[in-house]
């Protein structure tokens, strides 16, 4: 069915993509779409006065490790840190390697957003606002365990340099303290591009909106919106540079993450490859998990003339080119310890990849190296179960690179004397599993309440691609 | 229209919608030739392709430069005068330690600037407009383009509904302000 050149002639050619299977020269968009169906579509599922079943059945669990989340934290400011697996000489754990995991996957939804904005990617359109929803989750995500694992969370403060009595100052020169300026801007700044893209929408939302409560939340989100020359033209100008200022900075922040492990002279990581590492490993987790977001959500929302098999087709390449980036630097990571000579890195690797975390890092070379080569196949970029399945594993796969990095580097430190061996604990997972629900609770809410797709862009994408297609007027 | 509104005003503004961005630039074509005062555009996109003339990329680029200069200034202050720290006999003025903090101050000013300055000139929030009172004022976020004239006495409002009738509009609305 999906084998290029037997579709051309195939009845169905002509059918809407909403009633048939993804096909690799779907277009971006259904040519039968118009802005007024379009918008009307969008619109309604943020105004429906009831949710969907399939809604509540996601939300509650969801909502559930949330709590699950809140308890953790509770529990761990009463008790401290010591109810985590940390210990000497593994003495960053679950929070650490959680939080690269999680930035990874705000920062591919920035880089679906931001970068594919820049390059003027069409097929970018109809996904950058659940690409932007997963970034803001993701970032929340991230944004809180490092407080969690200060150990006194009340002086998180410390971080910022401010006049104080001891006459202080940070240390400007630790990558720890650029990290902190990173997510700063980071949360920030994804917030700010999130909501100014927002804007125009909720202006279609209110003026959509019946009842007097959905109209005056709706309206007051739209901040007065009403599409005004001078405020289309100054809005898409401030948009255009701040995607432009997010792309640099999405690359920095992770870059910096890696730094956080370079900058140490702990065998595996004291390297200068981390920063483009971890780069890859960003892109690698964003493109998986924005098609597991999309492939449920093209159905259950009824949008897939707008989420189509081009964009399955698109992602799974970009997942495929950014998996033999991970793939090239698993290799370099390799090759470097054993062309370097140092002993500690070669003693650290051989028990990395063969004695007792061994299933870790096997898991992530198979999980994010060898699954994803299954997208060469056409057929298979396009066959969702088969997707949704690579793409889970290289979310777990991404998880075990962290915990390889993190975990395998420390319980080898340079002094046999030091080594030792780390297991989480209850509290690890539960406040792995109370961030999974925090961010799918508020992907869901996002899907729920927001217009989910970017109502004004679309409308300009399906003026372009009708005026493209000859069809003049009626924009 | 409000009943409200009706009563105490006159009309002194019409609000005319087309069904597509040809059909509104046309009508501006003309308006302008016919030498009427156009207000305001209401669209669901924006009505010219580029985007130039806006002066926010140059307030976004200042303000990220200053956040940058002063961050590294700051840092530079701390290191040099305010709590040098030999380490090692390193340099106390360790200037690529302080680029990345910089650019990420740098960055959050742009986007602070860029978001607090779009706001401003789009002379937002602003919840009330009078144009909010008419009804077919709902689709310029859907698929309307529109435009607002002012049309002050009523000689000039039957004018202008009279030019704009001749444009194939898919609505001409009265409002006050």
């Amino acid at each position: 069915m999906n084998i290029p050149g037997m579709n051309i002639a195939s009845p169905d050619a002509t059918m809407s993509p909403r009633l048939r299977a993804p096909r690799f020269d779907d277009p971006v968009v259904d040519p039968r779409l118009t802005s007024a169906s379009m918008t009307d579509r969008i619109c309604s599922i943020a105004l429906r006065s009831q949710s969907y079943p399939w809604w509540w059945l996601a939300f509650i669990p969801s909502m559930a490790l949330a709590m699950l989340l809140v308890v953790s934290i509770a529990y761990l400011f009463y008790a401290g840190i010591g109810i985590w697996g940390i210990n000497w000489p593994v003495m960053w754990g679950f929070a650490i390697l959680s939080y690269v995991w999680w930035i990874a996957i705000a920062s591919g939804g920035t880089i679906i957003s931001a970068l594919f904005f820049l390059t003027g990617a069409e097929w970018r359109t109809s996904l950058n606002r659940i690409a932007e929803s997963m970034m803001l989750f993701g970032a929340a995500a991230a944004g809180i365990y490092p407080i969690l694992h200060l150990g006194r969370p009340w002086f998180f403060y410390w971080l910022f340099f401010y006049p104080n009595t001891m006459t202080l100052w940070a240390q400007f020169r630790s990558p720890l303290l650029w990290d902190f300026w990173a997510l700063v801007t980071y949360v920030f700044a994804s917030i700010l591009f999130w909501f100014l893209g927002l804007v125009p929408d909720f202006a279609s939302v209110r003026d959509r909106a019946t009842g007097i409560a959905r109209q005056r939340i709706y309206g007051i989100l739209a901040c007065g919106f009403r599409g005004t020359g001078r405020q289309w033209l100054n809005l898409r100008a401030a948009y255009g540079v701040m995607a432009a200022i997010m792309a640099p900075v999405v690359v920095s922040i992770h870059s910096i993450v890696g730094l956080d492990f370079a900058g140490a002279a702990t065998p595996g990581w004291h390297t200068t490859e981390f920063p483009p590492f971890f780069v890859f490993g960003a892109l690698l987790s964003g493109f998986s998990i924005v098609l597991l977001l999309i492939i449920p959500l093209r159905r259950l929302l009824g949008i897939e003339d707008m989420v189509t098999g081009r964009h399955l087709d698109v992602l799974c390449k970009l997942l495929l080119t950014s998996s033999l980036c991970v793939s090239y630097a698993y290799l370099m990571d390799a090759f470097t310890t054993f062309y370097g000579g140092d002993r500690a890195e070669r003693v650290m690797f051989i028990e990395r990849a063969l004695e007792y975390y061994r299933y870790v890092y096997w898991g992530t070379v198979l999980f994010n190296c060898v699954l994803p080569q299954v997208f060469w196949s056409r057929r298979l970029r396009l066959n969702q179960p088969v997707i949704v399945s690579i793409c889970l594993c290289v979310v777990v796969g991404m998880w075990l690179e962290r915990y390889e990095i993190v975990v395998t580097s420390l319980h080898r430190p340079n002094l046999p004397s030091a080594w030792g061996t780390y297991h989480a604990t209850f509290w690890d997972w539960s406040t792995l599993l109370g961030t999974v629900g925090m961010f799918l609770s508020g992907i869901l809410l996002a899907v729920r309440y927001l217009p989910i797709v970017s109502m004004h862009e679309m409308r300009t994408l399906i003026a372009t691609t009708k005026a493209r297609n000859g069809v003049s007027g009626a924009a | 229209m409000s009943a409200l509104a009706a009563n105490r005003l006159p009309m002194n503004r019409l609000l005319a919608g087309f069904d597509s961005l040809q059909g509104l630039q046309h009508a501006l074509e003309r308006l302008h030739e016919a030498g009427f005062v156009v207000l305001e555009t209401y669209t669901p996109g924006p009505v010219r392709a580029e985007d130039s003339g806006s002066r926010l990329p140059l307030a976004m680029f200042a303000a990220g430069m200053a956040g940058f200069v002063g961050c590294f200034g700051l840092m530079t202050y701390a290191d040099v005068v305010a709590y040098p720290l030999n380490i090692g006999g390193r340099p106390a003025f360790a200037w690529p330690a302080f680029v990345p903090i910089a650019f990420e101050v740098g960055a959050l000013c742009a986007m602070v600037a860029g978001f607090l300055g779009c706001f401003m000139v789009c002379r937002m929030p602003q919840l009330y407009d009078p144009v909010d009172e008419c009804d077919s004022f709902r689709r310029a976020s859907r698929d309307g383009w529109f435009v607002a004239i002012q049309t002050g006495d009523p000689d000039v409002a039957a004018r202008a509904r009279t030019l704009l009738d001749a444009l194939q509009p898919t609505s001409v609305e009265a409002f006050c302000a």
